[in-house]
């Protein structure tokens, strides 16, 4: 029975496809704990790095503190832009030409590799205004890169929030902002929050960008605007590819790792917060 | 002066026309029902009224709507207009908000900060709807902890709170048990002392019980607008006979 | 109840929401042209052809020579071979969820897919390098394991997430009267997946391979660790190479600000970018196309 044998090959692909990937994602995880959490100790999380070469010994803080530097950074050049062009998609524009074209304009951005973006923000902040290697630069191509996703989940939050708020609102003859400031927006904060979250996450394991604007294989990581900052993911980079302690660097994978998931999950219950909301 | 003027009036939707050149008039300080198979326009003959319908994409009208004397196009500010003339939905709708705001939300945007005069506000209108001594003791709970007839008496009260002349409900109690319908048609009574209502409606007893005229719309044409007695009793058009006959055999 | 100023500050906040919306928007071009204007020089002296199709890269020679044939050639190869790979696993999965998986597996497998698209692409860069370059290495008696197929591996488990999370969607947002239909004819329900429910689902499955190519030509750190970085033009799936995207982030640093060599790295990124326009933009025609014959 010839389609009895497709249906089981099928059935098998489809299986053999799910088991699979759940196996390559336990195995991650699992591999990382194993090789990296037995040198993880709160002298690695909050000492810096020593040892000949640097790095064989001691701990990441630096690096700990530079990304948390950049994130903040990215975050707060990102977020008044992104809500407001999230607030013009989702309030004001609907469907006219321009939110048609904002929409695209921002849909393309997403889809623009984070190391162009650390281009442009290599010519035109380290180079042309002359920051240099810097926290300001790393910041600046970070929020750039987090802007369209900032804006598509912030836009989908509030256009998730009850039309019959904005029909009744509108029919009170209130404007457009009291509604938005007043209902829309807290209505839909824990969805806003939580595309925040991701973004940050997102932001803290980009290295392509940081590479060429803001990392420095050691440096302190005050959170001086003009200085280079150490950073995870770059940290994570340099102690593999110049073989300075494969240990360290399965460690630092796990540091990241474990930050990034914890903003994810964060994220996460944020969402169904808000998908309950949402249902009442 | 009538309340609302309706003056050859016809809307449509990209090439669709669904109201065709209607013309009629409403009392002022009376109930008007509006009543007609579904989908013939009537909400939208309503949303026309308070100029909410014109937010759909490819809606179109022709002819004029006045309200208390003034064409809706004159209206520079929207504003304006959506106060003189409330709106009540069909689904009952708190806002995301206490029951006290609720009603104040109207208010705090035209600017009324004194707190005495919030509080007189809210209670002058939770009175109205007999809802006060309901919810006097939870003035600032989540307005979403009440009933589906106490939350639609709350819309009336937010819709009260800007001081209307006129009152369109968009089938109000079609989502509501018959006691909470029942008091809504007593307040509703009530309010047609001061304030012009136009209540559509697709019960036909309830048409019978409150409202002093009946209009008939089919297919987005008036069929027959007269006195409710007259209306279902003795209509003069045989369509307006055929469907009120369901009830009057 | 009056509110002087009312109007006046709606206003004010309605234009300014507006006014950031369009200016953030503009970021995007901003860039594109920023970036063809530091690269003009290369477009104006040395001409699109024979950039594109120059195989040989030595900016610092004199003269110099500059051709990123070889980075295009290493991009679309690393790109395609990661989708090869990623396609039949990530549209298996895909439909797994959607259809088959039972709802407990479902429930576990969901957020871990979901976990693995926040998995930042250094850690699999590193993890790819320590495991699977060690294994080739001692498998196959190399001296380096690292190669464009080492890459593609990673990629595509990197992109696999995105293939799986947008297919799902769009199987599942096929109306169920086709299901119902199916199961009333008395098909497996293999038969109905394949023969009724897939294509009707194929906009937003192709939709998600695009996605996914363009990010796998865009990524950087994956390949730089991956993918041996030699600039010679690669032969095969297991030669080593360097993609576009390695290629800026190896030079930018090191690179004289106003050079040749600057200026080229900057055409370079221009062609990454193109490529990556032009494959969205092919798609969302052919998409079109499919949308009409519906």
């Amino acid at each position: 029975m010839k389609q009895t044998m497709r249906d089981l090959l099928l059935m098998t692909w489809f299986w053999a496809s799910g088991l699979l990937i759940l196996m390559i994602l336990l195995a991650i995880i699992i591999y990382l704990t194993g090789r990296g959490g037995t040198f993880i100790s709160s002298e690695f999380i909050l000492e810096s790095p020593r040892g000949f070469p640097l790095g064989t010994e001691g701990g990441i803080f630096p690096a700990i503190k530079g990304t948390l530097w950049l994130i903040l950074l990215a975050l707060v050049i990102s977020i008044v832009p992104g809500l407001l062009t999230a607030m013009y998609l989702s309030e004001y524009g609907r469907s006219g030409r321009l939110a048609d074209f904002i929409n695209l304009l921002v849909q393309s951005m997403a889809g623009v590799p984070s190391i162009i973006t650390g281009l442009f923000v290599y010519a035109l902040g380290v180079v042309t205004l002359g920051w240099g290697i810097s926290l300001l630069a790393g910041g600046v191509a970070l929020a750039i890169m987090v802007f369209p996703v900032i804006v598509v989940s912030s836009r989908n939050a509030l256009q998730a929030v009850d039309e019959n708020y904005r029909l009744v609102a509108n029919s009170l003859g209130v404007a457009k902002s009291y509604t938005l400031f007043r209902i829309i927006l807290p209505r839909a904060a824990p969805g806003i929050l939580a595309g925040i979250l991701l973004a940050l996450g997102y932001a803290a394991g980009a290295t392509a960008p940081i590479m060429v604007t803001a990392a420095a294989i050691i440096a302190s990581s005050s959170g001086a605007l003009f200085e280079p900052v150490m950073a995870l993911p770059y940290h994570l980079y340099i102690l593999f590819i110049e073989h300075i302690s494969l240990n360290h660097a399965y460690a630092t994978a796990l540091v990241l790792v474990g930050l990034v998931l914890f903003l994810n999950i964060l994220a996460l219950s944020l969402n169904s917060l808000q998908e309950r909301l949402n249902r009442q | 002066m009538k309340a609302v003027e309706i003056i050859n009036f016809s809307t449509f939707y990209g090439q669709k026309q669904v109201l065709h050149n209607i013309s009629m008039e409403f009392s002022s300080n009376s109930i008007t029902a509006i009543i007609g198979p579904s989908g013939c326009g009537k909400t939208t003959l309503l949303r026309s009224i308070n100029r909410t319908a014109e937010m759909e994409s490819g809606f179109r009208s022709e002819g004029d709507i006045k309200v208390l004397g003034k064409s809706i196009s004159e209206f520079k500010n929207l504003s304006i207009l959506r106060r003189r003339v409330g709106m009540v939905y069909q689904t009952p709708v708190a806002l995301p908000l206490s029951i006290m705001e609720n009603v104040l939300f109207g208010p705090r945007y035209f600017g009324v900060k004194n707190r005495s005069d919030l509080e007189a506000i809210t209670e002058r209108c939770l009175r109205r709807v007999a809802l006060w001594d309901e919810v006097k003791d939870r003035l600032k709970r989540p307005a979403a902890q009440l009933s589906g007839g106490q939350k639609q008496r709350l819309a009336i009260a937010r819709a009260l709170a800007v001081e209307p002349q006129v009152l369109l409900l968009d089938e109000p109690c079609s989502s509501l048990d018959p006691a909470s319908t029942g008091m809504i048609e007593d307040l509703l009574m009530q309010l047609a002392q001061d304030i012009s209502i136009i209540i559509v409606t697709h019960n036909l007893f309830q048409a019978r019980r409150i409202s002093h005229e009946t209009a008939f719309i089919l297919d987005g044409r008036l069929v027959e607008k007269s006195s409710t007695q007259k209306l279902f009793e003795s209509p003069d058009q045989a369509e307006t006979k055929g469907f009120v006959s369901g009830l009057f055999g | 109840m009056i509110n002087p100023g009312i109007e006046l500050k709606e206003n004010i906040i309605r234009y300014t929401i507006i006014g950031a919306a369009t200016i953030s928007s503009l970021l995007l071009l901003a860039m594109l042209l920023f970036i063809l204007r530091e690269s003009w020089p290369i477009w104006s002296q040395i001409g699109i052809s024979a950039f594109l199709s120059g195989s040989s890269w030595k900016p610092l020679n004199s003269p110099p020579q500059i051709g990123i044939l070889s980075m295009i050639v290493s991009t679309l190869w690393v790109a395609g071979g990661a989708l090869l790979i990623a396609t039949p696993l990530g549209f298996g999965c895909a439909i797994f969820l959607a259809e088959f998986a039972p709802s407990s597996l479902a429930a576990v497998l969901r957020p871990v897919v979901n976990m693995l698209t926040g998995i930042p692409s250094v850690v699999f860069g590193f993890l790819g390098a320590a495991i699977l370059v060690r294994f080739f290495e001692v498998k196959f008696d190399l001296s380096s394991g690292e190669s464009l197929f080492a890459a593609s591996i990673i990629l595509a488990i990197m992109v696999i997430p995105f293939i799986v999370a947008n297919s799902e969607a769009a199987l599942r947002s096929v109306a169920s009267e086709y299901r119902h239909a199916g199961i009333a004819l008395g098909v497996s329900r293999q038969y109905l997946t394949m023969r009724i429910l897939v294509p009707l689902a194929r906009k937003g499955m192709l939709g998600a391979l695009v996605l996914a190519f363009g990010r796998a030509m865009g990524e950087t750190m994956a390949v730089l660790m991956l993918a041996g970085n030699t600039l010679r033009l690669p032969g095969s799936w297991f030669d080593k190479g360097e993609p576009l995207p390695a290629l800026i982030a190896l030079e930018l640093g090191s690179s004289i600000p106003g050079s040749l060599h600057y200026q080229a790295l900057f055409a370079a990124g221009l062609v990454l970018v193109l490529m990556v326009i032009a494959v969205n933009l092919c798609v969302n025609l052919l998409l079109k196309r499919i949308q009409k014959e519906v």
